[in-house]
């Protein structure tokens, strides 16, 4: 079981997310844009950070950033829906500014716990 | 008697010596007017031939009456002689669209003059010429058309030029349109994909509290089905932003960054001096030429907007280069004397809609899709700046390497 923190602007996304890292056994943690992530990642630093890319407030490259910066060793995964980049762009935009692994929304059950399990083991 | 006869006699004499001498002067005189009028003649004639304009006097019907040497040229004719020979009605003749004749004589016989009226006219050869006429009607004393008398000047290069600047123009709006259609479907697809991801989520959350056989997994699976077909619709609409999957073939990187400085001198302020410099002969790379064209729009646009306002230089040099010191490639450096990025944001630049420009000024996309393309072409982006002095893109991009066919 881990410590996860979602940072997820859209309700729905964050709420389904929330519930199915829950079932799958971990404690999970929200925020609702960036700037509440890092607070929360500051007093209760989890194992593992999901966070989304565009959001108002703080945006996720400097969400991802200031994560690395407080917590050299974390672990995050970047989730994108896209944009005027693919969202192959945009991960691997994520991918260099600090986290290690990336999921493309929509993303099934199975390939949420495929790419959780890489995370978890490194 | 004898002595009055003598008197009268020498009277007559000195008055008749008196009316030559009146008549020897007027003569004098008269001469010298017909010398003064042969001079301005001559002074006019040698104007009209020697004329750098094209001139000409024709009857109101259409008939030249007088060319000079500059429009028979003009009108690809070897003599003057030539050019009156052949033309024997100048609406049938000479005007590309005979119509514009009527048009033209309504005005000089309103206003008595036409001034500039632009128009088509045919050569010799029947090659197309754009001509600027200024000409007005001589009439005698009781009012009646004795001809027209006009210069002709040659402006085919100028309304060239004009339709040329028309036609960037218009495929500026063009990028401008697409990039705002883009832009507003990528918007969509990222709002969606969210909205996707949640229905997926919950779907599976439902399907896991089901119990086994229950008639709502069925309709949990069409669901599941419908998501997939929303999923692939919003692939085909980012598809479409993107205009569709990026194409891959040998261009030359040369004409590309001359097309772009076209296309940039005709949208960017004149107070932006714009200088091409081709260093290299070898210019082909495998790329997508509509995106690295974008690349150098973007770039050549941010340019223009650091130095809005006043006087710049904006460069497009393309030379040999190699990246990381050793694949062969090509340096397109594109350097503006604008006022520069501050160290604290030269590094965030690239990222997704960052922008120091106001709302609805930019999106903060401009780089970050330049990034994107570059590297999707396996190529390097560099910048560098100095606050106040300007700032230098450099993209380095690989050489197409002369691979068997």
């Amino acid at each position: 079981m881990a410590h996860i923190l979602v940072i997820e602007d859209d309700e729905h996304m964050r709420g389904s997310l929330a519930q199915t890292l829950e079932r799958l056994g971990h404690r999970v943690t929200t925020a609702v844009d960036g700037k509440v992530g890092v607070a929360s990642a500051a007093v209760a630093p989890p194992d593992l950070v999901i966070t989304d890319l565009i959001m108002p407030e703080k945006e996720g490259l400097e969400t991802i950033m200031e994560l690395r910066q407080h917590q050299p060793s974390i672990r995050i995964i970047a989730m994108s829906g896209g944009g005027r980049l693919s969202n192959e762009d945009y991960l691997h935009l994520a991918k260099r500014f600090g986290a290690q692994f990336t999921l493309a929304k929509p993303f099934t059950r199975d390939e949420l716990k495929a790419v959780l399990a890489q995370a978890l083991a490194s | 008697m004898q002595r009055s006869l003598a008197a009268r006699v020498a009277a007559r004499t000195a008055a008749l010596r008196l009316t030559n001498e009146k008549l020897y002067n007027e003569i004098l005189e008269r001469r010298k007017a017909e010398r003064a009028l042969r001079a301005t003649e001559r002074k006019y004639r040698g104007f009209f031939e020697n004329s750098i304009e094209g001139a000409y006097q024709s009857t109101a019907e259409g008939q030249y009456l007088n060319v000079n040497p500059a429009l028979a040229r003009l009108y690809g004719y070897a003599t003057t002689a030539e050019m009156m020979a052949a033309v024997g009605n100048i609406a049938r003749d000479v005007y590309a669209d005979p119509e514009m004749r009527l048009r033209f004589q309504e005005m000089i016989e309103r206003d008595g003059k036409v001034r500039n009226l632009e128009y088509q006219v045919r050569q010799r050869t029947g090659e197309i010429l754009w001509i600027s006429e200024s000409a007005r009607v001589v009439r005698n004393r009781s009012g009646k058309i004795v001809c027209y008398e006009g210069t002709i000047r040659d402006i085919t290069a100028r309304k060239r030029a004009e339709d040329e600047a028309a036609r960037l123009r218009q495929q500026m709006l063009q990028l401008q349109k697409m990039d705002a259609i883009g832009t507003l479907a990528s918007g969509i697809a990222h709002d969606f994909n969210n909205i996707l991801g949640g229905i997926m989520g919950y779907v599976e959350l439902a399907q896991d509290d089901l119990p086994p056989g229950s008639g709502a997994e069925s309709h949990l699976k069409e669901v599941w089905k419908a998501i997939h077909r929303a999923k692939q619709l919003v692939r085909q609409i980012l598809a479409f932003s993107r205009e569709a999957a990026p194409e891959r073939r040998k261009v030359r990187l040369a004409m590309l960054v001359s097309e772009a400085t076209r296309l940039l001198r005709a949208t960017i302020p004149a107070t932006v001096a714009i200088e091409e410099e081709i260093l290299t002969e070898t210019d082909e790379i495998i790329a997508d030429p509509a995106q690295i064209h974008q690349v150098l729009v973007n770039l050549g646009t941010n340019a223009s907007h650091a130095m809005s306002g006043r006087a710049g230089r904006l460069l497009l040099r393309l030379e040999h280069a190699a990246i990381g010191g050793k694949k062969p490639a090509l340096k397109l450096s594109v350097r503006d004397t604008g006022h520069g990025i501050p160290p604290d944001i030269l590094q965030r630049i690239f990222e997704p809609f960052f922008t120091t420009k106001g709302v609805h000024e930019g999106t903060g996309l401009g780089l970050s899709v330049v990034h994107g393309i570059v590297k999707s072409h396996g190529g390097e982006i560099r910048v560098e700046s100095t606050p106040g002095a300007g700032t230098t893109f450099m993209i380095f991009l690989p050489l197409a390497l002369e691979a068997p066919q």
